[in-house]
C-alpha cells in the first residue's frame, strides 16, 4: 500500500534537483526549433540567413535575460531563508487542522512561517512529507482576508488538502519551494515539522433496525433524586466525621435517634450499554489489494461510524471496541475517540473475530466481506451469546456497474490514484471475485441463523 | 455521464481569457495573412477564426473535466467524417452539396485545429511550450524570408511574437499551479500578469533597442539593394531543386513589390554607348539573369545555371579586389553573334544595390571594381566598370513598346528591316534550338499555341521578327470602344514569375498584369512559333538626362522583366512587350549630379612596401603584379619600384591616413592616373620587364592603398561576427564536455578526498597529527563504504559496528587515538605498535570482505561524502 507511484518518486527526486521538468521541456523544444531553423537557413550568405541568425539571437537573449532575472529574484530570498534555517531562526506553525467545509473531502491546514520572503518575481510553494515517504500535492498558501501584507517576512495562510482516505496522517516535514517567474527552476528547503491529524469517517444512510441494549454496566453517576425505599437500612450507613451534615436522614433519627446517612447509589442496574465490536480482520489476505485497501477500507469505516452515530443519536450508550492497538490520544468527547479509533484502524491479520468478542453476553459486531465466514458461523453458534451483526458488503463500496464502468473508463480518466477503478487493477480481479464469494457465504450464514442484521443502503 | 471536474469553472474562464483569447487573436492574424498570401478569392478569415474558436472553446469545456483525449477525439473524428459524407452525398442537390461540403470541410478543419489547441492548453503541459516555441521559430523564419528588409517592420512583427511566446509559457504554468480555493483568484492572476507583462515589455523594448543597430546593418547591407530578392524556396515560384538551378538571382520585377520606393535610387550608370552620331546616347536594358527553362512539373519558369550556351557573366563583384579585373571571354562565343557587334563599357555606381550584384547590358564579359571619388563616397558605396559586347541593333528605344509613338516606330522599323535579313534557324545548333524553344504540351499550352498561330496568321507575318512584332501588337490592340484590351496592373498576387495557369488566365481572361506576365506570355507564344527566346530580368533603362548624356539613374521601380529573342548571327536582341501603365505614368525624375567621372587608372601596381622617406616623399615597393592599361602583368622576378608619393593619398580600410602609416612589409596597391603613363601605351611585344624598364623612376603615384591581411580584416570587422551564425552544435558539445568534466570531478571527489587523507596520514610528522589523519582516513573510508556511525560515539562505533562486522581491532586504535587527543601523553612503544598494526591493514581487511561492485557504487556516492563533512544539525 505504501508503494509510491512513479510520479511520487519523481516528485521526491525533484526535492533535490533545482530544475523542473517544464524547463527541460522548454530546452528540448528550443533545441528542436533551433535545429529546424538551421535547416531553413540558406547555405549561401544572404539576407534571410543574416536576419534569421539575428532574430534567433534576439530570441535567446530575451530568454536568457528573463531567466537570469527571475532566477536572481528567487535566489536572494532562497539564500536568505537557507541562512535563517541553518541558524535556526525559522518558526513554523501548523494549525491543528480544522474540518474543512462539508462539501469537500479533506482538511484545511493553517500555516504560519516566519521569516520567509516571497520572491519578488516568483512563487512560493509548499509540500508536506507525511507517513515517511509520501508527498502532499504542491500548494500555495491562500492568505486570510485582512491578513494581506506587502513585503512581509511572514507567510501565513491556509490550504485545503484534499485527503480522500480516512486515516491518520503524520506530517513530518515541510518543503518550501522557491520558484522563478516561469517556474522553470525550483529551489527547495526542507524543514522538520511535527503534526498529525486524521480524517473523520462520514455517516452513510443506514436502514436502522431497533437494536436493544444488551449489557448492563456500572455507571458512576450519583443519583440526585431521593428515592423512597422501604425495608432494612441497606442503603444507609452510620454518620462519620467527614460526612456531609446535610445528608443525615432526619426521619430515621426521629424514629430511633441514630445518625445515618444515605449511601450514594453507584450501581445502575439496568441494561443500558451496547458493546460494539468492529472487526478489521482480513481472512482473505489482501493486504496489497489496492481497492480493498482504499475504497473498501473507507467504506467499512464509514459504515461502522454510521451505525455508531445512529445509536448515539438514539440516546444509546455505545462502547466501541476496536480490535487493534491504537495510539493513545486524549479526546474530550467519546465520539471523537471513536472517530479517531476508526480512522487509525487498518486491515490486519492478528486478532480474529472470535478473540475480540467475549464468549458471553450480547454484542453488536461489525464484520466485512473479508471476515472469516467460519468464524462468523462459530460466533453465531455460541450458546451464551446474543449477537447483532452489522454486515458491511465491501463490494458495494467498490463500483457495482461493471460494464458501465468499462465504458466510462474508456472516456473518463480516473482522478487520483485513490479513485482508480478496477480496470487498472485487472490482475487483482480474481481476488475481488474471491472477496465477493466470501461475502455471499457470510450472507448465507447470517440468513441461516436468522440473526438480526443491520444493513446499509 | 458527466465526468468530474479537474479544475473549477473559475479556472476554466481564466484559461479561456488568458490563453485562448491571445491565441485567437494570433490565429485570426495568421489566417488573414495566409488567405492573402495564398491569394484565395474570398478572404474568410473571420469565419475561419470563429470555427477555430468554436473548436477551442469546446475543447476547453470538455477537458476541464476528466475526459480522455484520444478516445473522445477519435469519436469526434468519426462524427465529423460521417457528417462530411452525408453533406457531400448530394442529397441536397449537386451544387448545394459541393457548396456545403466545402463550407463544412473548412469548418471541420479549423474547428478541429482549435480543438487540438484547446486540449493542449487545458491538459498537455508540453503543448504550450512546444506551441509557443515553434510558433516563434516559424515566425522568425517567415520574417527573415519577407521581402521587406526594414528594421521597423521586422521589429514590429517580431516583438509581439516574442511577447506572446513567453507570455504563453508563463501563463500556462501559472494557471496550472494556482490554488483554486483562493477567493481572490482573479486578482492574484491579474496582479501577476501585470507584473509579468511590464517586465517583458521592458526587456523586449530594451533588447530591441540594443539590437536595432544590428538590424540596421542588415538593412543597409541587403535592404534596398535587393528589395525583391526572394530567398524562401517555398514562397518562390521558381524551384530550387539543387540540380544547378538557383533562385538567388531572382531579381524583382516591377509590380512585384507594390511598396517599391520610387524615389530610392539603386544605382547610377554611365553607359558608353552612343548612336553613330557620337552624341545621342543609346540606352540599353541592364540584365541580371535569365529565365530560360520551363519546368512543366511545377509549371514555373526557372533560372537554370546549366542552360546550354550560357552567355551570362555574373561575377560576385565584391570579391574582386579593387582595380583588378575579372573577365570571361568564353561568354562571347556562347552568345553566338558576329554581326553589328562592338564593345561598349559602363561604369556602375551603386547606391543601395547589393555590393555583390553585377548588372550590365547583355553580353558583359569584363568587370573591374573601381574606387568611388571621395566627394561621392557618402552617396555611392561601391562602383565597378564593365565591358560588354553589345549589338548595334539593341537599344532601349528599340526595346520600348512604342505604343503609338511614331518616331519610335520609324526607328524600330529600320532595325526590323535589318533583322528580316537574318538567316533561318536551320543553322542554329540543334540542342540550342531545342532548349530555347522548349514548351510543354497540354490544354493550356495548346490554347496558347493556337492563339499565337492565329495572331501570326492575321498579321501575315513570315519572318521571325515580324512574328515578334505581331505578338507585341497583339498586346497593344484596342477593343471596339477604343480601350486597350491588355492593361498594366500591379497585381497583388504572389510575387515572382507567374506560373503557367496564371499566364493562361492572364492571356485569355484577366488581361491584366505586370511585366513578368507580359514577358512570360510572350515567351510562350514565341516558343510555340519556334522562335528561340528567354525571359531576361534586370533593369529598365530610361534616358532622362539632357545635361549629362550617357548617365542613367536606376530607381527601385525600374526592376523589370522582358523577352530576349535570338536571331542567327545577330545574337540575343531585347524585346519588351509590356504595355505602358495607363494609370501611372513614369514621372521623370529630376536629374542629380552624376559622380565625378573617375580618372582612368593607367598603372595599378601590387607588391610589398620596402621603404618610405617621408621627407623626400619618396617610397619604394617590391613590384609583384601590375595592371597596365587594363592589361595584367606578372613581374618575374619581382622588381623594386621607386615611387614619387608627393601627391599620393594613402588609404587604409578605415579611410585616408597620413604617409607615416606606410610601413615596410605592408602589402600595398599603388595607383597612378598620371599622364606620364597615358603617354606610354603598351606595345604588343611588351613584357612586364620591358614595361618596367620604360617606367620613370621614381614613378608618379596618386593613390596608395594599404591592403590588409585576412587577420587584420577580421580584426577590423566586428560585424563579421554577426554574420557567422553561432555553431550551436559546437556550443552544445562544449557544454556537454564541461558538464562531463564537472561530473567526473564530482564523482571522483570521494576517492580524491580519500587519497588526500591517506597522503596526510602518511606524511604527518607529529605523532598526534599522524594518528588524527589515520583516524580521519579510516572513518572516511568506513563512512564511504556505507558503514554508518549514526549517533554512536567513536568507541561504540568501533566496537559495536566495525569490529563486530569485520573482525578488525578498531576499538583499541580509537582508544589510543582518543587518549592521544585528550591526554596529550605520548604513546608507549607497545601502543604505537598497535596503531601501526591497525592502520594500513584496516583498509585491506574491510575491502576484502566487501564485493567490488558494492565498493565502487558506494565510493561514487557523493551524498555520503557530504554527510561525512556536514555537522549534524537539529534540522537534519
Amino acid at each position: 500500500m505504501n508503494k509510491s507511484t512513479w510520479r511520487q518518486r519523481l516528485s521526491y527526486i525533484s526535492l533535490f534537483i533545482p530544475v523542473r521538468l517544464y524547463f527541460l521541456l522548454f530546452l528540448a523544444a528550443a533545441a528542436l526549433a533551433l535545429w529546424w531553423i538551421r535547416r531553413q537557413q540558406p547555405v549561401e550568405p544572404n539576407v534571410t540567413g543574416d536576419l534569421l541568425t539575428l532574430l534567433v539571437k534576439a530570441g535567446f537573449a530575451t530568454a536568457f535575460l528573463l531567466f537570469g532575472l527571475s532566477i536572481l529574484s528567487v535566489l536572494v530570498p532562497f539564500l536568505w531563508f537557507t541562512y535563517k534555517t541553518k541558524t535556526r531562526q525559522v518558526t513554523v506553525n501548523i494549525d491543528n487542522a480544522e474540518e474543512a467545509s462539508s462539501r469537500k473531502i479533506g482538511r484545511r491546514i493553517n500555516m504560519d512561517i516566519e521569516p520567509l520572503l516571497k520572491p519578488f518575481f516568483g512563487f512560493l510553494y509548499f509540500r508536506f512529507i507525511y507517513d515517511d515517504v509520501k508527498l502532499s500535492p504542491k500548494f500555495s498558501l491562500i492568505q486570510k482576508k485582512g491578513n494581506v501584507r506587502w513585503f512581509s517576512a511572514r507567510q501565513s495562510g491556509w490550504y485545503h488538502w484534499p485527503l480522500p482516505a480516512i486515516r491518520e496522517y503524520d506530517v513530518q516535514e515541510l518543503v518550501v519551494y522557491f520558484e522563478d517567474l516561469f517556474q522553470f527552476f525550483s529551489f527547495s528547503m526542507r524543514l522538520p515539522v511535527k503534526q498529525s491529524f486524521f480524517t473523520k469517517p462520514k455517516s452513510l444512510v443506514a436502514k436502522q433496525q431497533p437494536i436493544s441494549p444488551q449489557r448492563t454496566e456500572e455507571e458512576n453517576v450519583r443519583i440526585e433524586e431521593l428515592k423512597r425505599i422501604e425495608g432494612e437500612y441497606l442503603n444507609y450507613k452510620n454518620f462519620e466525621d467527614n460526612d456531609d451534615v446535610r445528608r443525615i436522614v432526619w426521619k430515621i433519627y426521629a424514629r430511633n435517634k441514630e445518625l445515618v446517612v444515605r449511601i450514594p447509589e453507584t450501581m445502575d442496574p439496568f441494561a443500558s450499554h451496547i458493546y460494539m465490536y468492529a472487526s478489521f480482520f482480513d481472512s482473505l489476505h489482501m493486504p496489497d489489494n489496492y481497492l480493498v485497501n482504499t475504497r473498501g477500507l473507507d467504506y467499512f469505516k464509514n459504515a461502522c461510524w454510521t451505525v455508531y452515530a445512529q445509536l448515539v443519536k438514539d440516546g444509546r450508550m455505545v462502547k466501541f471496541v476496536t480490535d487493534q492497538p491504537i495510539p493513545n490520544r486524549h479526546f474530550s468527547q467519546v465520539g471523537e475517540q471513536v472517530e479517531y479509533a476508526l480512522a487509525a484502524s487498518n486491515w490486519h491479520s492478528k486478532a480474529d473475530l472470535l478473540s475480540i468478542v467475549p464468549p458471553k453476553g450480547h454484542a453488536l459486531v461489525c464484520i466485512s466481506s473479508i471476515s472469516a465466514a467460519t468464524q462468523v458461523e462459530q460466533l453465531l453458534q455460541r450458546q451464551q451469546q446474543k449477537t447483532t451483526v452489522v454486515m458491511v458488503s465491501l463490494s458495494r463500496g467498490l463500483k457495482r456497474n461493471m460494464i458501465g464502468n468499462w465504458i466510462r473508463w474508456i472516456f473518463v480518466q480516473p482522478g487520483s490514484d485513490f479513485e482508480k477503478q478496477g480496470f487498472t487493477e485487472i490482475r487483482r480481479y480474481s481476488t475481488i471475485r474471491k472477496m465477493k464469494s466470501n461475502e455471499q457465504l457470510i450472507w448465507d450464514i447470517l440468513k441461516k441463523h436468522g440473526v438480526p442484521v443491520v444493513t446499509l443502503s | 455521464m458527466l465526468a468530474p471536474r479537474i479544475y473549477s469553472f473559475k479556472k476554466l474562464v481564466a484559461q479561456f481569457l488568458l490563453l485562448g483569447l491571445p491565441t485567437l487573436l494570433l490565429a485570426g492574424y495568421a489566417f488573414e495573412l495566409a488567405n492573402r498570401y495564398l491569394a484565395l478569392l474570398q478572404n474568410n478569415w473571420i469565419q475561419q477564426t470563429l470555427f477555430f474558436a468554436g473548436g477551442m472553446i469546446a475543447a476547453f469545456g470538455m477537458f476541464s473535466r476528466r475526459y480522455r483525449f484520444i478516445p473522445i477525439t477519435l469519436v469526434l473524428i468519426g462524427i465529423l467524417v460521417a457528417i462530411g459524407r452525408v453533406v457531400s452525398s448530394g442529397k441536397l442537390g449537386e451544387f448545394d452539396a459541393f457548396f456545403w461540403s466545402v463550407k463544412y470541410n473548412t469548418a471541420a478543419v479549423f474547428g478541429f485545429a482549435g480543438w487540438i489547441v484547446g486540449y493542449g492548453f487545458s491538459r498537455a503541459r508540453f503543448f504550450s511550450i512546444a506551441w509557443s516555441v515553434f510558433l516563434l521559430a516559424a515566425m522568425a523564419v517567415v520574417i527573415a524570408s519577407l521581402s521587406v528588409v526594414k528594421t521597423q517592420t521586422i521589429i514590429i512583427a517580431f516583438a509581439p511574437m516574442l511577447l506572446y511566446t513567453f507570455y504563453i509559457i508563463y501563463t500556462s504554468e501559472l494557471l496550472r499551479n494556482l490554488n483554486e480555493d483562493d477567493p481572490t483568484l482573479f486578482w492574484q492572476i491579474t496582479k501577476r500578469l501585470l507584473g509579468f507583462i511590464i517586465i517583458m515589455l521592458l526587456i523586449i523594448v530594451g533588447l530591441m533597442k540594443y539590437y536595432q543597430p544590428q538590424f540596421e546593418i542588415i538593412e543597409r547591407e541587403w535592404g534596398a539593394g535587393k528589395p525583391q530578392e526572394n530567398n524562401n524556396p517555398d514562397n518562390s515560384l521558381t524551384r530550387n531543386d539543387g540540380s544547378g538551378t538557383t533562385t538567388n538571382q531572382n531579381m524583382g520585377l516591377s509590380g512585384f513589390n507594390n511598396k517599391a520606393n520610387k524615389d530610392s535610387v539603386l544605382f547610377v550608370a554611365k553607359l558608353d554607348n552612343f548612336f553613330p552620331d557620337g552624341k545621342t546616347p543609346n540606352p540599353l536594358y541592364f540584365t541580371t539573369d535569365y529565365y530560360s527553362k520551363f519546368d512543366s512539373e511545377t509549371q514555373t519558369f526557372e533560372v537554370d545555371s546549366l542552360r546550354p550556351y550560357n552567355d551570362l557573366f555574373s561575377p560576385d563583384v565584391s570579391k574582386v579586389p579593387l582595380f583588378f579585373t575579372k573577365q570571361d571571354t568564353s561568354v562571347l562565343s556562347k552568345a553566338m553573334s558576329n554581326k553589328h557587334r562592338r564593345v561598349a563599357s559602363v561604369e556602375v555606381y551603386k547606391h543601395s544595390l547589393s555590393a555583390r550584384l553585377f548588372t550590365a547590358p547583355t553580353t558583359a564579359f569584363f568587370v573591374q571594381p573601381i574606387s568611388v571619388p571621395d566627394e561621392n563616397k557618402n552617396i555611392y558605396r561601391s562602383a565597378y566598370r564593365a565591358k560588354m559586347m553589345v549589338s548595334d541593333l539593341n537599344s532601349a528605344y528599340f526595346v520600348y513598346n512604342p505604343a503609338g509613338d511614331q518616331g519610335l516606330e520609324m526607328f524600330q522599323e529600320q532595325r526590323f528591316e535589318v533583322l528580316r535579313n537574318s538567316k533561318g534557324y536551320e543553322t542554329v545548333p540543334l540542342n540550342f534550338y531545342a532548349y530555347y524553344t522548349a514548351m510543354p504540351h497540354g490544354n493550356d499550352y495548346d490554347s496558347i499555341r493556337s492563339l499565337s498561330q492565329q495572331i501570326v496568321k492575321e498579321a501575315g507575318a513570315v519572318s521571325a521578327v515580324d512574328k515578334v512584332v505581331a505578338i507585341r501588337d497583339y498586346f497593344l490592340r484596342k477593343d471596339e470602344n477604343g480601350q486597350p484590351t491588355f492593361k498594366y496592373s500591379d497585381n497583388p498576387g504572389i510575387p515572382g514569375m507567374p506560373s503557367a495557369n496564371k499566364l493562361t488566365y492572364f492571356l485569355f481572361d484577366n488581361k491584366k498584369g505586370y511585366c513578368a506576365y507580359y514577358a512570360g506570355a510572350t515567351l510562350f507564344m514565341l516558343r510555340s512559333l519556334g522562335i528561340p527566346s528567354r525571359v531576361a530580368t534586370g533593369f529598365l533603362t530610361v534616358d532622362r538626362s539632357s545635361k549629362n548624356p550617357g548617365w542613367y539613374w536606376f530607381y527601385e521601380d525600374q526592376a523589370h522583366a522582358w523577352v530576349q529573342v535570338y536571331f542567327p548571327e545577330y545574337g540575343w536582341i531585347d524585346f519588351d512587350t509590356t504595355v505602358p501603365d495607363a494609370e501611372q505614368q513614369q514621372a521623370p525624375q529630376p536629374d542629380q549630379t552624376p559622380p565625378l567621372a573617375s580618372q582612368t587608372a593607367w598603372l595599378v601596381a601590387n607588391g610589398k612596401m620596402l621603404s618610405v622617406d617621408t621627407v623626400k616623399k619618396v617610397a619604394s615597393m617590391q613590384l609583384e603584379k601590375m595592371l597596365y592599361w587594363d592589361q595584367p602583368y606578372e613581374m618575374k622576378p619581382t622588381q623594386p619600384l621607386l615611387m614619387d608619393v608627393s601627391l599620393a593619398k594613402v588609404l587604409h580600410d578605415t579611410g585616408a591616413v597620413s604617409i607615416h602609416a606606410l610601413k615596410a612589409g605592408d602589402n600595398i596597391v599603388a595607383i597612378s592616373y598620371s599622364t606620364t603613363f597615358k603617354d606610354l601605351p603598351p606595345l604588343e611585344m611588351d613584357s612586364a620587364l620591358s614595361l618596367y624598364k620604360k617606367f620613370p623612376q621614381p614613378a608618379p603615384i596618386d593613390e596608395i592603398k594599404i591592403m590588409l591581411t585576412d587577420e587584420e580584416k577580421a580584426a577590423l570587422e566586428p560585424k563579421q561576427e554577426i554574420e557567422t551564425p553561432t555553431d550551436w552544435q559546437q556550443v552544445f558539445l562544449n557544454v556537454l564536455l564541461i558538464a562531463g568534466i564537472v561530473l567526473l570531478v564530482l564523482f571522483s571527489m570521494p576517492y580524491i578526498i580519500y587519497r588526500w587523507l591517506r597522503l596526510r596520514a602518511g606524511g604527518a610528522g607529529n605523532n598526534s597529527q599522524k594518528q588524527y589523519w589515520r583516524y580521519m582516513a579510516t572513518m572516511f573510508y568506513l563512512n564511504q563504504m556505507g558503514i554508518e556511525r549514526n549517533s554512536q560515539t567513536p568507541m561504540q562505533y568501533a566496537r559495536l559496528t566495525v569490529d563486530k562486522q569485520f573482525g578488525t581491532r578498531m576499538e583499541s586504535f580509537v582508544q589510543l587515538y582518543l587518549k592521544l587527543k585528550y591526554s596529550k601523553q605520548p604513546l608507549s612503544e607497545q601502543e604505537q605498535k598497535i596503531t601501526d598494526q591497525f592502520y594500513p591493514a584496516v583498509f585491506a581487511t574491510v575491502s576484502s570482505q566487501l564485493k567490488t561492485g558494492y565498493k565502487i557504487s558506494h565510493f561514487l556516492n557523493i551524498k555520503r561524502t557530504a554527510q561525512f563533512f556536514s555537522k549534524p544539525s537539529l534540522y537534519a
